[in-house]
């Protein structure tokens, strides 16, 4: 899968030679939100033809749910931590 | 907000539509989405190289303002692992690669579904939705208990668009420069993250 990335590479160099021309970046937002609704039908698609998916879309969404929870509470901890650090350095600068 | 909801829709017509079976047969998408993945890969990159904000953000931060995405890189991944040690499904590439999206919701599900199929492509887009979605929710709590930093580690990737408006509110203006740096960064790592987490 590391095509993802090749093709990402390839596209940030094509448009950097392009960046001059100023009225690329609003064309290609509306191209890009296009394809992106077009992939995310055809995954509803996929999900949807197969029963295995359809079946558990209830315990799907619970694992979901946990997941996020789990990321975001991490990264609000140390972010807390951060953040305190940082207010402790600048009190004791004062 | 409104997008996340034309975006969950946009899915769930889908769902519909392939539920009803009324499509015969389902491996003739396989080739066509791959290619407009890769299509679709070139075009974001194509944005991100020209569009010139992007490189006047990272012209002008200083070297402290990359300590915000990097916290939000290392909590998310102790958050995940904590979630690995405690249950047993997805598997952990999968746990790690969802937590990766860091709410970019629409790119890393599509970009996951084909490495990993699509059960666990769904997680990830329900997953990074609820994390956009609970961070503008939950921004005034946060801001309250956790200080002006956590919103824009929980918001990851969406805190340069999305949740950008809330964050400024809550947090303050001086944190708008942060959230920004950190929401581009992050939206850059995540097809890379992905991508290395599946190569391993």
């Amino acid at each position: 899968m590391f095509n993802v990335i090749i093709y990402l590479g390839v596209g940030i160099l094509t448009g950097l030679l392009l960046h001059k021309l100023t009225w690329i970046p609003s064309i290609l937002e509306r191209i890009i939100t296009t394809v992106i609704y077009l992939l995310l039908f055809t995954l509803g698609l996929r999900a949807g033809l197969d029963r295995a998916i359809t079946s558990q879309l209830y315990t799907l969404g619970l694992t979901a749910c946990l997941i996020s929870l789990f990321a975001m509470a991490g990264s609000i901890g140390i972010s807390w931590i951060i953040y305190k650090w940082i207010f402790k350095s600048k009190l004791n600068e004062k | 907000m409104k997008s996340s909801l034309i975006i969950l829709s946009v899915f769930f017509s889908g769902l519909f539509v392939g539920a009803m079976h009324v499509i015969p047969g389902k491996s003739n998408f396989n080739d066509i989405s791959t290619f407009i993945l890769y299509a679709l890969m070139f075009l974001v990159g194509v944005s991100i190289g020209s569009d010139k904000r992007v490189w006047a953000q990272f012209r002008m931060m200083s070297f402290r303002v990359l300590i915000i995405p990097v916290s939000a890189i290392i909590g998310t991944g102790l958050g995940l692992f904590v979630y690995i040690l405690l249950f047993a499904f997805p598997g952990t590439k999968d746990v790690l690669a969802i937590g990766a999206g860091f709410g970019y919701y629409s790119l890393s599900s599509i970009v996951i579904s084909k490495i990993s199929g699509e059960t666990i492509g769904i997680i990830a887009l329900l997953s990074n939705i609820i994390r956009e979605v609970g961070t503008l929710v939950l921004a005034p709590v946060l801001v309250k208990y956790f200080g002006k930093l956590a919103p824009i580690a929980s918001g990851g990737a969406t805190t340069s668009d999305t949740t950008l408006p809330i964050i400024v509110k809550y947090s303050g203006k001086e944190y708008a420069l942060g959230a920004i740096v950190n929401g581009v960064i992050l939206t850059l790592l995540v097809p890379i993250i992905i991508a290395f987490i599946y190569a391993f």
